[in-house]
């Protein structure tokens, strides 16, 4: 049985990291929030991307998002700041995080504290009692079962599905087969798997639910006059040598490995089953990412061709990739160099043992690339935008 | 020349090229990082481009990652260059 050290909560899970993060819960907060972030050694800010306006479902995909992120085994308690007359309130939000954790979480609003050297102060002390609490906490050893290893791609290439995520898939077989879980999603990519996915699924519900996703989105296209299956693989995929849109996203979908998909999430939502599972979430890689980090997982592994600098504010990023010219041009950002699969000088299944062994060292408290740079790139996906009338 | 071609699964008909490819050259087909054959490529061939490892007729499966990634829209044999002018979508 392997194990790694990391921070037992209240509810039974580990985090392998052990943060305080401050929210805002709408954009007029951002700033104050980041000036208190600024002040704490060590101080996680996690910037809101929208303030009134929200509607529909938007609303609650943003509240259980940002439930998400204080829930999350890698945080060991959160601050949100608001203003006082936004969409997304900090009090119930932190009414809802306390109904599910032991955690510490506080709450205030500008509005009511009296401005921003007030909130600031009042901030500042919280999350100094909080960073101080928690560098007191010891880390304890547990095993890879409670692991949720998110995965997703982005600015893949030809090498993508050649290299970083076949041998991710590997890596994935092996997290699921000691008890572990695996997450992919990008429902865009998905498109044309369906019937693939579909057999993988563990029974008639995930496979319906499967289903509803992928065809859903792709009637939205269809609504928006956007024929997808026709534009993929685009001119630059076959360029690469893709033939087919089945070919292109099998590339994709491989990360996940060859084991039964388990469950189907909304995006942002916490897993009720273990192994792997599919995440609803869109194509803008910062959107997709956070979601998975709002379900619980603990780390992410990105594999990319043409490199990306990204990071996230809750869990570390491991990045890699199977061209090398990228990995030689962005050694500061990727982590890992996969590209001996695709000169034939190394297997898949050693590639996959490279990031499985990697992915032990992050959780033992190696840094990613993008956690030495302190990247915390934060997007949470929304439908229901209005007010964009076209005028033209 | 002499060169790879890389087969992903066990299953697979096609293997990507690893280097471009022309008429005559005979590649050395790698499963796991293992020599398993050799196969003269047919076609001028791009790098990461599919040949077929196998003789597929018309209306079989390209098989690629062992899952079926379309439908052979002519006879190709081993060596032939497997792409958007001999293969295409299963769904249609």
């Amino acid at each position: 049985m392997i194990k790694v050290k990391g921070y037992k909560r209240a509810d039974g899970s580990y985090g392998i990291r052990n943060k305080v993060i401050i929210m805002a819960s709408v954009g007029c907060a951002n700033e104050t929030a980041r000036r208190v972030a600024e002040n704490v050694n060590g101080l996680v800010f996690i910037q809101a991307g929208k303030g009134c306006g929200q509607v529909g479902d938007a609303v609650e995909i943003t509240k259980r998002t940002m439930t998400g992120f204080a829930l999350n085994p890698n945080v060991y308690g959160a601050i949100i700041i608001g203003l006082g007359c936004e969409t997304i309130q900090p009090f119930p939000l932190q009414d809802r995080i306390m109904a599910a954790t032991d955690k510490p979480v506080y709450a205030m609003s500008i509005q009511e504290e009296g401005g921003t050297i007030r909130t600031i102060d009042k901030a500042t002390r919280i999350a100094r009692k909080l960073l101080t609490e928690a560098s007191k906490q010891p880390q304890v050893e547990f095993d890879l079962s409670h692991l949720l290893l998110a995965t997703n791609c982005g600015g893949s290439d030809a090498t993508s599905g050649l290299a970083p995520n076949p041998a991710l898939g590997v890596a994935s077989d092996k997290l699921v087969a000691v008890g572990g879980s695996v997450m992919f999603g990008e429902t865009t990519e998905l498109i044309g798997t369906e019937h693939i996915l579909a057999r993988r699924a563990k029974d008639e519900q995930t496979k319906d639910r499967l289903l509803t996703i992928i065809h859903g989105l792709e009637q939205q296209f269809a609504d928006l006059g956007v024929d997808v299956r026709g534009a993929n693989p685009s001119p630059g995929n076959q360029k690469g040598g893709l033939s087919t849109l089945e070919e292109k996203a099998l590339g994709g979908i491989s990360k996940g490995g060859t084991t039964p998909i388990n469950e189907v999430l909304k995006y942002g939502e916490i897993p009720s089953e273990k192994g792997l599972v599919v995440m609803d979430t869109p194509g803008y890689d910062i959107e997709s990412v956070t979601g998975m980090s709002a379900a619980g997982a603990q780390l992410c592994v990105f594999t990319t061709g043409r490199g990306t600098p990204i990071g996230n504010p809750i869990m570390p990023m491991l990045k890699i990739t199977g061209n090398k010219i990228t990995y030689q041009k962005m050694d500061d950002n990727i982590d890992l160099d996969l590209s001996g699969i695709v000169d034939g000088k190394m297997s898949i299944e050693e590639g996959g043992q490279m990031i499985f062994d990697k992915l032990i060292d992050i959780c033992n408290g190696e840094q990613t690339k993008a956690e030495s740079f302190g990247f915390n790139e934060v997007a949470i996906y929304r439908n229901n935008e209005v007010w964009c009338c076209n005028l033209d | 020349m002499s060169g790879k071609i890389l087969r992903m699964n066990p299953k697979d008909n096609v293997g990507m090229v690893l280097q471009d490819a022309n008429p005559g050259d005979a590649l050395t087909v790698l499963y796991e990082g293992q020599p398993e054959a050799t196969v003269t490529v047919k076609d001028a061939t791009d790098i990461y481009h599919k040949v077929a490892l196998a003789p597929i007729k018309t209306d079989e499966y390209v098989v690629k990652y062992g899952e079926l990634i379309g439908v052979a829209t002519q006879d190709i044999a081993v060596g032939e260059h497997v792409h958007v002018f001999n293969v295409r979508s299963i769904k249609v």
